[in-house]
């Protein structure tokens, strides 16, 4: 299980494709972020672990109540035998080396919002002056890959970037990271031209992908690992579906709990407070309208390989999580094709570094098991 | 822009993690520069080990042979010269078996002893096919091993037994690159049934599996030349006798492998 807590609706960034509405400028309080805490460790099994997880706005905006927290929950480990991890999602301006010699000394993760190259990533993640933070961010993701170099980066491709996906990726790839998650916006004006560009970038990624996995590179990319994986571990794929609440909570600056991050300050969809804890009929309620496979996908021959499922997105999306995003669809049928032949083609070669990847359960031990030795 | 299903997928070429633990040997597929790093591959045998232990009580209603991994690879049965030509050496019309003759004589013979084959069978997955060389050479041996998936052509699923026929077509599929090329193409199917029953030994999981091969004569052969010579109007007679003389060959080849069932107590 995860909580994600939302420190603070406040930026210094202004993302136009942003979802958190900055307009309400709420930060949580200390008393808030303990009761999360208090909550999640009530919630987890002695022996089991949980992540928490520092969201925003932007999280460094909250530094002390990061340090705070985490204090906190590690006081509470001890009472509640439960074990915490955690984990930062942050646009990188605030990244410093106090901060990253605290994450180092304390284990928190820190994943980092970048969005390629820079026609790609100045055309949105603007500074509150409307200013490219491209500029400001390569010394920092530096910074970040110098001490933690399995950060993953998190790059999100819009209608008037597709054209740099490709070249975005691999930018991310020569700045040194190795955990690159893509993923579109989908709440975005896409058109079939848009899709057909989309072909076209996910068509060189494979021929990327390919060259690296041929010449034994250890990365992962995704959409193609999850498209690949889908197949591969076909039933636990279909059983780690968006399950709404029931995996991750999102915890509000204001103490709501939501189901997932897109429907945070929605309070239609919220699901319980940190003082009264979770309403379990709403969440089950919600659970299981997400459950119900939709009208418009029940005869579709791809359905348990697609992201259709995920209520957050078509919330983020269509305003519904009953409601399946045309460009959500038109996405899983350009990607799954490309993704299945690139991993078709590496299968028949025998691609050591694939098989290992795909079908070795134990592969991110190995993994790191050989980079211990490596020297 | 609309949510528009997809009427039909193609299955994708690679396995899903039930088909590929059907193959144990997958996972000691190494990146190189895992080799030679004792303490990473002490980790990968671990952990492969841990993998198949693991997963082997995974349960997979569309996974097909499951359960104790008792099969085997039957020896060759070895009845016909199992080579064959075509192009100018041939002044016979050759007479090859197709898979569905071939499926057809041997699901005939196996059905006597209560062996119901049904032509969806199993895949066994990186086992060692042979690499042929279609084009004429006077090497006694002209077939190499190369890695590979072998979709089986025959399989009772109540019974673990399959077989895999080697057929023209399999010889063709399995041809490697050669240094040269001629108009006659050449067909070593007991050679290739030779390197099929060794390579897939061992990897045949819950499986019985059988390797046939076409008995085709060689085309200097005393039984081939008796054809010709009684029948020399007329090829059509000539084909038809020949198929005769392979289709017997491949029954002595199913019988001979039933006796052997029964003679390591599986029937």
């Amino acid at each position: 299980m995860h909580f994600t807590l939302h420190l603070t609706n406040n930026c210094n960034m202004a993302c136009d494709y942003c979802y958190v509405d900055r307009n309400c400028g709420q930060s949580m309080t200390s008393e808030t972020a303990r009761q999360a805490v208090d909550l999640a460790a009530g919630m987890t099994r002695q022996g089991d672990s949980a992540g928490i997880i520092f969201f925003g706005g932007e999280p460094l905006l909250q530094k002390e109540l990061i340090y705070e927290t985490i204090e906190y929950a590690k006081y509470k480990e001890k009472g509640a035998g439960c074990y915490f991890h955690y984990k930062v999602t942050t646009n990188g301006l605030l990244i410093d080396d106090e901060f990253m010699n605290y994450s180092l000394k304390n284990n928190l993760f820190i994943a980092l919002s970048h969005d390629g190259v820079q026609k790609a990533h100045d055309q949105h993640r603007k500074d509150t002056g409307g200013k490219g933070t491209f500029g400001t961010l390569i010394k920092k993701a530096k910074m970040l890959l110098a001490a933690r170099p399995y950060a993953p980066v998190l790059m999100t491709v819009n209608p008037d970037t597709v054209r740099y996906y490709a070249e975005s990726v691999k930018y991310l790839y020569n700045l040194g990271f190795r955990y690159i998650i893509c993923s579109l916006n989908y709440a975005a004006a896409w058109d079939d031209g848009h899709i057909a560009q989309l072909a076209g970038q996910y068509h060189l990624l494979a021929g990327f992908y390919y060259r690296l996995t041929m010449a034994e590179e250890k990365f992962y990319l995704s959409p193609f690992e999850v498209k690949i994986s889908s197949h591969i571990n076909r039933q636990n794929y279909c059983r780690e579906r968006c399950e709404l609440g029931k995996k991750q909570l999102s915890v509000a600056p204001d103490g709501l709990l939501y189901p997932c991050v897109q429907f945070v300050g929605d309070e239609d969809y919220s699901i319980g407070s940190v003082k009264t804890g979770i309403e379990e009929e709403k969440r089950e309620n919600l659970y299981r309208q997400n459950e119900t496979e939709k009208d418009t996908c029940i005869d579709c021959a791809i359905r348990t390989r697609c992201n259709h499922y995920c209520g957050c997105l078509n919330k983020q999306a269509t305003g519904s999580i009953d409601r399946v995003s045309p460009v959500l669809c038109a996405h899983e049928r350009t990607i799954l094709p490309i993704a299945d032949k690139l991993a078709g083609r590496l299968y028949k070669k025998r691609n050591a570094m694939f098989i290992q990847k795909h079908y070795n359960e134990f592969y991110p031990i190995v993994s790191m098991v050989e980079d211990l030795t490596r020297g | 822009m609309k949510v528009k299903p997809i009427e039909k997928y193609k299955t994708p070429t690679y396995p899903n993690k039930n088909e590929a633990l059907k193959n144990p040997d997958l996972l000691k597929t190494l990146p190189e520069r895992w080799k030679g790093k004792a303490k990473a591959c002490t980790a990968v045998a671990l952990s492969s080990l841990l993998f198949m232990i693991l997963t082997s009580c995974n349960t997979d209603e569309n996974a097909g042979s499951t359960g104790s991994d008792t099969g085997t690879a039957a020896p060759l049965f070895i009845h016909g010269d199992g080579r064959g030509s075509f192009g100018c050496e041939s002044v016979a019309p050759p007479a090859f078996l197709s898979e569905e003759e071939a499926f057809s004589v041997i699901a005939e013979e196996a059905q006597r002893e209560g062996i119901i084959l049904k032509g969806e069978a199993p895949v066994l997955y990186n086992v060692t096919l042979p690499e042929t060389n279609l084009y004429y050479s006077d090497k006694e041996k002209n077939t190499k091993a190369q890695k590979g998936d072998l979709t089986l052509d025959g399989y009772d699923e109540a019974k673990q037994i399959a077989f895999e026929f080697v057929s023209k077509d399999d010889i063709q599929a399995w041809a490697g690159q050669s240094a040269f090329m001629s108009s006659v193409e050449t067909f070593r199917f007991l050679e290739a049934a030779e390197v099929l029953a060794e390579g897939i030994s061992g990897k045949t999981g819950p499986m019985t599996v059988a390797t046939f091969y076409d008995p085709h004569y060689k085309f200097d052969s005393e039984e081939i030349q008796d054809i010709i010579n009684s029948n020399t109007e007329d090829f059509n007679i000539m084909e038809e006798k020949m198929k005769e003389l392979v289709k017997a060959d491949l029954r002595e080849q199913v019988r001979d492998f039933l006796s052997w069932l029964k003679g390591q107590g599986i029937l």
